[in-house]
């Protein structure tokens, strides 16, 4: 088959100027001081202003996470309550889809490095995923002057007929296995900093009400409604909170993956024939 | 105790709708016998679309189908997904790895096949029924969005300003391989010419595609699934082509090249 080079035709093509990109990329975030030596080079960096050597030496990870998402050093409050979040969600457990997720490729033995991007795509889901998270916080954010009794009576109490499953009543909020999630319950309870109480966190306050009110109905609190309410109160963007509650979850993400790689590929089950049932 | 039955029954079974591989035997899908039925008389891009929508369609429509897809992966490393493949070199990541990153970012609202087909056959499946109870393009375009006084309708646009290339040989293929008009490729047409002259907008592969897919009586969710590795095939030749160079080559950036418009230095 012949080969036509169109490139050598030198082909005017009809330019339009819907579209004008920019000459050079921008950020707010971060400042790379070029060495005098190499342009390539920084000599400093500087995150929102501070010195990163500077924030190295007196302010924890946390609190430099914080200033990473909303451009400000956190009250001490703040990074109690992230801190808090970031062990109660450091590892879903060896049940949420996204650790099978990257359990299951280290044991087929997947390479090492793919486990993590694996899990956090499965976690980045609208059901028990990062993406609820963000719902979640839209949800928070528009309901929070309202009464609950009013933002009940917009919502489908009785799970749907035709819901067989778990049902989330709305994002952050629901069923698990078809009953309240009890540890959820526990981590709640254990969230607020000693020095303040939940009367000082207002979206963790009528959340809390709000998921109490569903207990009559077996729903109560997921833990991405958790993390939505913590991150209402940190004052973070609901699209950063995506990435942020992915990032929260990764540890035990990978941890559970890279155990997995030092065992055997038969180390979780194949289902026989008969455990998988086709009706085309 | 809470009523578990639900979970009880998929505890340790998977129910499918869509295939079964019986070890050493046969794959049925969606009752075809892979190793009797479509190895010997499909096409890759037939089973594909078996895979993606449960539907057996004709080769001549697969065949259009890949000719899409031809002209949603170029080797050209300027394109978004292609960059990202191009980074993932630039590391020396893998290539399985730069193309599942390169189809991840295509997951996007701006291009790539798969949430723009989406969208746009949403568009057009609506837009084509107001049409038919009499409504006017003007009054259908009306509702969109704008942007800089032009509709923002995916399909209709394209996030770089030159003419699509793609458009004349999607044309000249469906008459070549015998695929008729249909209805929703003659109104997109019909809608192409009226933003042309009224805002000097045209369609684009995208919007050309979309039409096509529901001219064959795919839905929306269908279009999504059928492009959802639209680009690997790009990908993996702009993976190739830094494959061997030295860390940094790909666009390397001056400290300089990125314009700071954050906070001034301050101490803590």
């Amino acid at each position: 088959m012949g080969k036509t080079n169109s490139h050598d035709k030198n082909k005017q093509s009809q330019v339009k100027n819907d579209f004008v990109y920019a000459n050079k990329a921008q950020t707010s975030i971060y400042l790379e001081q070029p060495s005098v030596n190499n342009p390539y080079i920084a000599q400093n960096n500087f995150l929102h202003g501070y010195d990163v050597t500077e924030l190295m030496q007196k302010q924890s990870f946390v609190s430099v996470l914080l200033l990473l998402f909303t451009g400000e050093l956190p009250h001490k409050n703040k990074v109690v309550l992230l801190e808090r979040l970031m062990v109660a969600l450091i590892n879903l457990g060896p049940r949420h889809p996204a650790v099978k997720a990257s359990m299951v490729a280290g044991v087929s033995k997947a390479n090492v490095e793919h486990l993590l991007p694996i899990g956090l795509s499965v976690l980045g889901g609208e059901s028990n995923g990062a993406k609820e998270v963000e719902k979640s916080m839209l949800f928070l954010q528009s309901n929070i002057n309202q009464p609950i009794n009013k933002v009940l009576e917009n919502l489908p109490l009785k799970t749907p007929d035709n819901n067989l499953g778990e049902f989330h009543i709305c994002p952050g909020f629901g069923n698990q296995y078809g009953s309240v999630d009890e540890f959820s319950i526990k981590i709640v309870d254990s969230l607020i900093p000693e020095d303040t109480n939940i009367e000082d966190f207002a979206y963790i306050l009528w959340a809390q009400r709000f998921a109490k009110s569903l207990y009559q109905y077996n729903m109560g609190w997921l833990k991405t409604g958790i993390a939505a309410a913590v991150f209402c109160e940190l004052g973070i963007g609901a699209r950063e909170a995506v990435g942020l509650f992915q990032l929260v979850c990764a540890p035990g993400v990978f941890a559970h993956g890279v155990e997995q790689t030092h065992k055997p590929i038969t180390a979780i089950p194949m289902l026989s024939d008969e455990q998988h049932i086709y009706t085309p | 105790m809470s009523e578990t039955k639900y979970w009880d029954q998929r505890n340790h079974q998977i129910f499918s709708q869509v295939g079964h591989w019986q070890g050493g035997v046969d794959v049925n899908l969606h009752h075809y016998s892979l190793m009797n039925d479509l190895m010997k008389n499909a096409t890759l891009m037939q089973v594909h679309i078996l895979n993606a929508t449960g539907k057996h369609v004709d080769k001549n429509i697969a065949n259009w189908i890949e000719i899409n897809f031809m002209g949603l992966s170029y080797p050209d490393s300027r394109i978004w997904c292609n960059q990202i493949s191009a980074y993932a070199a630039d590391t020396n990541s893998t290539c399985v790895a730069a193309v599942s990153a390169a189809i991840l970012s295509t997951d996007s609202r701006a291009y790539g096949g798969s949430q723009t087909t989406f969208s746009c056959m949403t568009f057009l499946d609506n837009s084509y029924r107001r049409y038919k109870n009499g409504e006017t393009l003007s009054s259908i375009i009306s509702d969109q969005r704008t942007k800089n006084g032009k509709p923002i309708i995916v399909g209709f646009a394209r996030p770089i300003d030159k003419d699509d290339e793609r458009l004349q040989p999607y044309e000249l293929m469906q008459k070549e391989l015998g695929i008729a008009l249909g209805k929703y490729l003659k109104f997109a047409k019909a809608l192409s010419e009226y933003l042309d002259n009224h805002y000097s907008l045209t369609i684009n592969s995208g919007g050309y595609a979309s039409a096509f897919l529901l001219d064959q009586g795919f839905t929306p969710e269908e279009g999504y699934n059928i492009k959802a590795y639209a680009v690997a095939s790009g990908a993996v030749a702009c993976h190739r082509n830094l494959a061997t160079s030295s860390a940094n080559s790909f666009l390397p950036l001056k400290c300089v090249d990125v314009e700071y418009t954050g906070k001034a230095i301050r101490r803590i």
